[in-house]
């Protein structure tokens, strides 16, 4: 089967599905062949950093593409909330869910951190249910300067679990901080978590200040950046969700 | 799920085999579903403080007297069950496993070589140059085994 890419546009509200460069579109979940990275979410970018970001979010599915190498051995999809550099490829600090084709089982809770970006160390854990909430937070202590990775209950952030904490402080390597909230997937032949009638929404967004206080910023959406990954806003303070279509690709 | 902060060592009593077998948390993919057996070397114990990354796990050589109550074999059954990918080895090591969140406790750390791992994530950047493709930045899987109770705990990436 050739390659085949795809793109949409949407004209006075009706969709129309553009094939290029073959003629034949690829179900989420056949082989993967891009091999690239997307993303739908929001982020806040302030001129002064923030220190701490969590968010509910919802547990949902996420089709995955098969290895077909040597396009991709592997793809995985994944929700989190992140603490993040200013420089492009640069130190981060994030905790949420993932779909991986080469775990057992295939949808386990992940943490992530880089100090720089150039090593990075990746936890995959617990066996989180569809359809449950988990609060994910990432926070900077304001006395020691590492950074925490927690997952609480949702609602009230209570019983919080920490799993994670960072050996370093992100304001000696860092540039900045930013808060990032995204659902995020390694090929276009992949969906991001959710689906038209089972959306993963995000929810109680906050960012923590320099005081240490949770607060809610407005926040500014980032991506989607492809057309069958989709997010609607519910409160541009801290609450969307996100989903894939049901297209074939 | 194991939660983190581990206090104490309890030595529990050998699980059966057959039990361990059947440890595999739930999964979409089903249960069975298992890296295709990779060559076994022989397991070993730390004898000297060894730290992975940035002290991100730290392992030290077991105290005096303790034990693991399962076999290195049955770890890395164990461990076999969490990944699904290719790896040309399987590597068990027996220490004292603690991090940021785990107290010191006596595990089986089975590490799988020839494993393909880059960033799991990157941050979304509206600006700058697309994000880095996966590229095998880490070869090597990590699968943490209680040595006492035969529970598989987590497994993490760091080179």
């Amino acid at each position: 089967m050739s390659r085949v890419a795809a793109a949409l546009f949407t004209i006075l509200g009706v969709s129309i599905l553009l094939p290029v460069g073959g003629s034949e579109v690829r179900a989420a979940g056949g082989f993967c062949y891009y091999n690239d990275r997307h993303f739908v979410g929001a982020q806040f970018d302030p001129s002064f950093n923030v220190h701490g970001a969590k968010a509910d979010i919802q547990v949902r599915n996420a089709r995955l593409c098969g290895p077909n190498p040597p396009y991709s051995t592997f793809s995985h999809a994944s929700a989190w909330s992140m603490l993040t550099d200013d420089t492009v490829g640069g130190g981060r600090a994030q905790i949420g869910y993932t779909h991986d084709t080469r775990l057992n089982p295939n949808l386990q809770f992940f943490l992530e951190k880089s100090r720089t970006g150039a090593n990075h160390y990746t936890r995959f854990f617990g066996s989180p249910s569809l359809g449950d909430e988990h609060e994910f937070k990432v926070s900077r202590g304001l006395n020691d300067g590492r950074i925490r990775m927690y997952i609480c209950q949702p609602d009230n952030g209570q019983n919080c679990q920490l799993h994670f904490t960072t050996d370093f402080d992100p304001l000696d390597y860092w540039t900045g901080i930013h808060a990032q909230f995204f659902g995020e997937t390694v090929d276009q032949q992949s969906d991001m978590p959710g689906s038209t009638n089972k959306r993963a929404e995000f929810s109680r967004i906050r960012e923590k200040d320099p005081s240490g206080t949770w607060v809610q910023y407005q926040l500014t959406q980032g991506g989607p950046d492809y057309y069958a990954y989709h997010i609607n806003w519910l409160n541009t303070y801290g609450r969307f969700e996100i989903w894939t279509d049901p297209i074939n690709r | 799920m194991r939660l983190p902060a581990r206090m104490g060592l309890i030595a529990i009593p050998l699980l059966a085999a057959g039990v361990l077998s059947g440890l595999a948390l739930g999964s979409d993919s089903g249960d069975d579903a298992s890296v295709a057996d990779p060559p076994r070397e022989p397991p070993r114990t730390v004898q000297e403080r060894e730290v992975h990354g940035e002290y991100d796990a730290t392992l030290d050589p077991p105290p005096a007297g303790v034990e693991p109550a399962i076999s290195a074999d049955e770890a890395v059954d164990i461990a076999l069950k969490s990944y699904t990918g290719p790896a040309s080895a399987a590597k068990p090591t027996f220490a004292m496993y603690s991090d940021s969140a785990y107290e010191p406790f006596p595990a089986w750390v089975v590490t799988f070589e020839g494993v393909c791992f880059g960033p799991h994530s990157a941050a979304y950047n509206p600006n700058g140059p697309p994000a880095p493709v996966e590229t095998c930045t880490n070869t090597e899987l990590n699968v943490v085994v209680d040595a006492m109770t035969g529970e598989r705990l987590f497994s993490y990436t760091y080179r």
